[in-house]
C-alpha cells in the first residue's frame, strides 16, 4: 500500500497530540490513531479523515494519556487543586463580574455565529451544484458599443444547441425560457404560478436537481410532461403521488413526470414548474423564430469539459458569432462566459433572478468582527482589573514554591475555560437565534450538521485565542511579581494594566459609536429609499392581474364595472410594474444616426393620470383618438434629455421603436420611478399595446382595506367568472424590490444595539471592580468632606474622557466607510452630523447611567466600614 | 480489593485479547469488539481500558513490529498475564455458577 504526500495527517492536531501525550503511550496511540487514518483516507476520502484524526485527538484527552505538567514537589503540593477550587470561591464571591464577562462573551459569539451563518449562506449560492465550477452562462454584452452599457444574462434560443454541437470542449448546454405568470390548475385547485420554465431535458446533466420521484432521464421527453418542485407536490396534490396525475396550465393539459427533492433556497435560479422546452411556442404577434440569433431572452447555460478552458472557449466566441449575425452588428457585442458561482454576485441582472451584494456582507462581517473584539477586549479588562486583585494571594504563592510556569497555567487556564464554556453555550443558543432572526426578518436558514461543524471548526480556535489573549497580560503581571514587594503591601495594585484599559476601553467605546452611527446612517439610507417620493402616487393604486387573452376579451365591460364601483376613481392598464422588469431596445430618433437603446414598456389609454403622473408636453394616450394614440410614442424626461430636446421640441418627432413601432413622439411625461430606487430614472419610451398585457392599474378611493377589496372582487366577478381574483397593492409589491436592504438595515441594527448592551455591561463590569479597589480612597474623600455628586464626578470623569476621544478618533473612519457606501446608492441621503451626534450621545448617555448607578453604590458605603481596617 | 474487579468492557477487551492473541493491539482490539459486540467504541475508550488493566497487572505489552501503514510507527502488543487469566477464569466461573442456580421461571420475565 502506498501512501501519497497529500493524505498525511494533519498538522495542528498532530502537534497538540505530541504537546499533550505522555511520551511513554505516544508512539502506540499515534500508530493506532494513524492507522485507522490511512484506512479512512483511502475508503471515505481524506476530508473525511482529517476530521477523524481531529476527533480522535481530542478524544485522547484522558488523564491517562496525558502528560504530568506540574511536577510534583513537597513544597507546592496540593496547590494544583487548590487553584481549581480557589478559582471556583473566586467565581463564587464576584457572581456579578463572572456573569457580566460571562453573557458578553456569550452573547458576542452568538451574533458572530449568526453572522457567519448568513454569510456563509450567501457565499455558497449555487455551490450546491456539483459540477459548479465547470457550468457558465452565455451572457450578452453590449460595453463594447458605446451607445450601450447592456450586459443580457440572456442570448438567442439557437445558440445553445449550436454551441454545443460547434465546440467540442461543451459537453452539454441548456436554455430556459421564462413565462408570464399563468394559472395551473389541479382538481379544484387553482393558482397563479410566477415559476413557469421551459427548459432542455439536459437539465438533469447540467444542474444537479435530483427527483425524488420520477425518471430524470425520461422525464423531459414528452411534449406534455411537466416537472414540479417538492414544494409544489405538497401544494397541489398533499398526500397524493403526483407522478401520473394531469394538471392544467392556461388549457394545455400536462402529466407530471418527476418531482425535484427539495432544493436548497440558495440558488439565483428559482422555479416550481419545468416544462420541455420543445413544448415552448413564439407568443402570439413576436415577429421571431426558434432560428432568430437576435432574440436575446433565453438563459443559456453550458457545462465544459473538465479539461476545458473557458477563457480560451470565451475567445473562440466572436467567430463563431460571425457565422449567425450580420457584420453590422456582430462589432456591437460579445458573448461572455459567467461563471455559475459568480452570477449571484455578478454585474448581469436579470429580473427573474436573485442578486446580492458585496456591499452588506462586508458591513455584516465588519459588524461580525467588532462584536468580538469588543467582547475580547471587555473580558480582558475585567480579567486583568480582577487579577490585580489577587496580587496577595500570587505573592504568598510564590513563597510557597509555586513555579511561574503554574502561575501561567493558572492565569490563562481560568479565562480560557470560561471562553470555551461561552462557546458552547453560544453554539447551543445559535439555531435558535437564528431562528428568531430568520422568522421576524424573513429569510431561511436551515441548521445542519456540517454548518455546526463549520461554526465549530471556526469558533473553537478563536474562544482559546480570545482565552489566551485575556489571560496573557495578566499571566505576565502576576507571575514576574517580585513576591516580597507584593507581601510588604508596595505594590501600587490600581496602577498597574492601567495603559492597558484606558486603550481597551477606548477601543471598546470607540467601537460602540462606531456600529451605533453606522446603523443610524444604514437605516436612514434604507428608509430615505423606501419613503422616496416616486414621481407618482404609489398608494392608492392597486393590480388586478388578469390572463392576456382573458384581459383582452373583457377589458372594456371590466372597466365599466370597476369604475361603476364607489371606491374606484380610474381604471387603465400597463406593462410595467414599476420594479424595473421591461424589455429594452433600440431607439432611432430624427436626427441621430444610431439607436440607442432604452426601456420599453406598452400602456393603455389614461395611464398616466391613473397613476398621477403629470405630463410635460404633448398628450397621452386615450380612447376618443384612437388613431393618434396607435402611432404614438410617449417618452420620459431623460429620454428627451438624451436626445437633447426640450419636452416642447420633442413633440412630432419621428421615431423608430426596436423593430416594434414606427411613430412619432405625442408627449414628453415628467420622471417617475419605474424601477428600484437601487437605479437613477433611465430613459423610458412609452408606446400603445400591442401585444397582451396582463396588468390592471386601478386608482382607489380611500376605504378600509377590508371592504374595498371585497367590493372589487364583486365587480370583477360580475364580469369574469372563470379566472381566480388576483389583486394586490402596488406599494406592497413595490416593497419587495428593497426586501433585501430592510433585512439588512434590520440585521445590522439589531447587531448594533446589542454590541452597546454588551460594551455597557463590560463598563459596569469595570467600574464595579475600581470601585472595590478604591474603597478606601473614596473613604477617606468622604471623611475630608467630598460630596456625593464629586464622588461620582471623581469615579466617572476618566470613562467620560475616554468615551470622547474614542469619538474623536472614530467620527473620520466612520464618515469614511458610509460615505463610501452610500455611493452605491443611486439616491442619497445626507450624512447629516446628526447621526454622529446621536451616536455619541445615547453611548455616552447609557454608559453615564451605568457609571452613576455603580458608583453611587461605592459613594454610599459609610466610611467605617472601608476605613477601620488597617 | 479495589483493584481486582474486571468491568464488563475490561472484561470484553481481556477477551478480544486473548481472541487476537498474539496480535493484540489497539486497533485490532477496538474492530474485534466492534465485530463481535456491534456497539460503537472508540480508540481513546480501549486504549484507557488496557492502560487501567495493564496497570492492575492483568496486562502486559511490548512493541511489535513498525508498519509503513501506521506511518512507521511500532504497535504495542498486549498479552494477557497469568494473573489476568485466573482473574478471567474467577470471573467465568463465577457466572457460571450462577447461572446454574437460576430457577428457569425466573428467566420467562414475568
Amino acid at each position: 500500500m502506498s501512501i501519497s504526500k497529500n493524505i498525511s495527517p494533519p498538522k495542528w492536531p498532530q502537534r497538540f497530540l505530541h504537546w499533550y501525550c505522555k511520551s511513554d503511550l505516544l508512539e502506540m496511540i499515534e500508530g493506532d490513531i494513524e492507522e485507522e487514518y490511512y484506512q479512512i483516507a483511502e475508503k471515505k476520502g481524506a476530508l473525511k479523515a482529517k476530521i477523524y484524526y481531529l476527533r480522535q485527538v481530542f478524544s485522547f484527552l484522558r488523564p491517562f494519556a496525558t502528560k504530568r505538567f506540574f511536577k510534583q514537589s513537597i513544597t507546592n503540593m496540593g496547590m494544583n487543586g487548590n487553584y481549581i477550587k480557589v478559582a471556583l470561591r473566586g467565581f463564587k464571591k464576584d457572581k456579578l463580574n463572572l456573569s457580566l464577562s460571562l453573557i458578553g462573551l456569550i452573547v458576542a459569539f452568538t451574533c458572530a455565529m449568526i453572522i457567519y451563518t448568513v454569510i456563509d449562506y450567501q457565499l455558497n449560492y449555487d455551490k450546491f451544484n456539483t459540477k459548479a465550477n465547470r457550468i457558465y452562462k452565455v451572457t450578452y454584452d453590449e460595453t463594447l458599443n458605446p451607445n450601450s452599457d447592456r450586459k443580457l444574462a440572456t442570448v438567442g434560443p439557437p445558440l445553445g444547441p449550436a454551441i454545443k454541437t460547434y465546440f467540442p470542449e461543451v459537453e452539454d448546454a441548456v436554455r430556459f425560457r421564462d413565462t408570464p405568470d399563468q394559472i395551473v390548475k389541479y382538481k379544484d385547485k387553482q393558482f397563479y404560478e410566477k415559476g413557469i420554465l421551459f427548459a432542455d431535458p439536459s437539465l438533469f446533466n447540467v444542474f444537479t436537481y435530483p427527483l425524488e420521484k420520477g425518471n430524470a432521464s425520461k422525464a423531459l421527453t414528452e411534449i406534455n410532461s411537466i416537472v414540479i418542485t417538492h414544494e409544489m407536490a405538497i401544494k397541489y396534490f398533499g398526500e397524493e403521488d403526483p407522478i401520473g396525475k394531469l394538471m392544467d396550465i392556461e388549457g394545455t393539459t400536462l402529466q407530471v413526470t418527476g418531482v425535484f427533492a427539495p432544493i436548497p433556497s440558495n440558488t439565483h435560479l428559482h422555479f416550481d414548474f419545468i416544462r420541455p422546452f420543445e413544448a415552448f411556442k413564439v407568443p402570439f404577434g413576436y415577429p421571431v423564430t426558434l432560428d432568430t440569433w437576435g432574440w436575446i431572452s433565453f438563459h443559456t447555460y453550458v457545462l465544459l469539459r473538465p479539461d476545458a478552458n473557458a477563457q480560451e472557449l470565451e475567445s473562440k466566441l466572436p467567430p463563431f458569432a460571425k457565422t449567425h449575425f450580420d457584420e453590422d452588428r456582430i462589432s456591437r457585442f460579445r458573448y461572455r462566459l459567467q461563471p455559475l458561482l459568480d452570477i449571484y454576485f455578478g454585474d448581469v441582472k436579470h429580473d427573474k433572478i436573485a442578486s446580492g451584494s458585496y456591499n452588506y456582507i462586508y458591513v455584516l462581517g465588519s459588524v461580525g468582527i467588532l462584536i468580538l473584539v469588543l467582547a475580547a477586549f471587555n473580558f480582558t479588562n475585567i480579567s486583568t482589573a480582577k487579577s490585580l486583585t489577587r496580587a496577595m494571594e500570587t505573592g504568598l504563592r510564590k513563597t510557597m514554591g509555586s513555579t511561574e510556569r503554574a502561575l501561567w497555567f493558572r492565569y490563562l487556564m481560568e479565562p480560557i475555560m470560561l471562553t470555551l464554556f461561552a462557546v458552547i453555550i453560544a453554539l447551543a443558543i445559535t439555531p435558535y437565534g437564528l431562528g428568531w432572526i430568520g422568522s421576524t426578518l424573513g429569510f431561511e436558514y436551515s441548521w445542519d450538521m456540517s454548518l455546526f461543524q463549520r461554526l465549530l471548526i471556526l469558533f473553537l480556535p478563536m474562544a482559546l485565542v480570545i482565552g489566551l489573549f485575556s489571560g496573557f497580560y495578566p499571566a505576565f503581571i502576576m507571575s514576574s511579581f517580585q513576591p516580597a514587594s507584593v507581601l510588604k503591601g508596595n505594590l501600587k495594585v490600581s496602577h498597574k494594566g492601567n495603559f492597558l484599559r484606558t486603550t481597551l476601553v477606548t477601543v471598546q467605546f470607540g467601537i460602540t459609536s462606531a456600529l451605533l452611527i453606522g446603523s443610524f446612517i444604514i437605516s436612514a439610507q434604507v428608509n430615505f429609499m423606501l419613503d422616496k417620493d416616486l414621481g407618482y402616487d404609489k398608494d392608492q393604486i392597486a393590480i388586478l392581474q388578469i390572463p392576456g387573452e382573458t384581459l383582452e376579451k373583457y377589458y372594456r365591460p371590466l372597466k365599466q364595472q370597476l369604475l361603476q364601483n364607489p371606491y374606484v376613481q380610474a381604471v387603465s392598464i400597463g406593462g410595467t410594474r414599476m420594479d424595473g422588469d421591461n424589455g429594452s431596445g433600440p431607439i432611432l430618433a430624427e436626427g441621430f444616426d444610431e439607436g440607442i437603446p432604452m426601456k420599453i414598456t406598452a400602456i393603455g389609454e389614461d395611464f398616466l393620470k391613473t397613476i398621477g403622473v403629470q405630463m410635460l408636453a404633448g398628450k397621452e394616450f386615450s380612447a376618443t383618438h384612437e388613431y393618434d394614440s396607435a402611432d404614438g410614442i410617449i417618452i420620459n424626461e431623460s429620454a428627451a434629455k438624451v436626445f437633447k430636446w426640450t419636452p416642447e421640441e420633442a413633440i412630432g418627432k419621428k421615431m423608430q421603436v426596436s423593430d416594434q413601432r414606427e411613430g412619432h413622439v405625442m408627449g414628453v411625461v415628467k420622471n417617475f420611478n419605474f424601477s428600484s430606487l437601487h437605479e437613477p430614472i433611465a430613459p423610458f419610451i412609452l408606446i400603445y399595446p400591442h401585444t397582451r398585457l396582463t396588468d390592471v392599474y386601478i386608482k382607489l378611493k380611500p376605504g378600509k382595506v377590508h371592504d374595498l377589496v371585497l367590493s372589487i372582487e364583486n365587480s370583477y366577478n360580475g364580469v369574469i367568472a372563470d379566472v381566480p381574483f388576483d389583486f394586490m397593492f402596488l406599494d406592497d409589491h413595490l416593497q419587495k424590490l428593497y426586501a433585501s436592504d430592510k433585512q439588512f438595515a434590520s440585521l445590522v441594527k439589531i447587531f448594533s444595539w446589542i454590541t452597546m448592551i454588551v460594551a455597557i455591561v463590560g463598563l459596569y463590569g469595570l467600574i464595579a471592580l475600581i470601585c472595590r479597589y478604591r474603597m478606601k480612597e473614596i473613604g477617606v474623600r468622604k471623611v475630608l468632606g467630598a460630596t456625593f455628586s464629586s464622588l461620582i464626578f471623581t469615579l466617572s470623569k476618566s470613562f467620560v474622557l475616554l468615551i470622547i476621544i474614542a469619538n474623536v478618533i472614530t467620527w473620520p473612519m466612520v464618515y469614511y466607510f458610509a460615505s463610501q457606501w452610500i455611493n452605491s446608492f443611486a439616491y442619497q441621503v445626507d450624512l447629516s452630523l446628526m447621526y454622529f451626534v446621536l451616536g455619541f450621545l445615547i453611548t455616552i448617555g447609557i454608559a453615564s447611567i451605568a457609571l452613576t448607578v455603580q458608583s453611587g453604590k461605592a459613594a454610599l458605603v459609610n466610611p467605617v466600614n472601608t476605613l477601620r481596617q488597617e | 480489593m479495589k483493584g481486582s474487579n474486571l468491568g464488563e468492557f475490561e472484561e470484553l477487551v481481556m477477551l478480544a485479547i486473548g481472541v487476537l492473541y498474539p496480535d493484540a493491539y489497539g486497533v485490532a482490539i477496538k474492530d474485534e469488539i466492534i465485530a463481535r459486540a456491534g456497539r460503537s467504541v472508540t480508540l481513546s475508550a480501549v486504549h484507557a481500558s488496557l492502560h487501567r488493566l495493564e496497570e492492575k497487572g492483568f496486562l502486559q505489552s511490548e512493541f511489535g513490529e513498525a508498519s509503513q501503514k501506521r506511518g512507521g510507527k511500532r504497535k504495542k502488543n498486549f498479552y494477557i498475564t497469568a494473573f489476568g487469566a485466573k482473574t478471567l477464569e474467577e470471573v467465568k466461573s463465577l457466572r457460571e455458577q450462577m447461572w446454574g442456580d437460576i430457577g428457569k421461571v425466573a428467566l420467562q420475565g414475568n
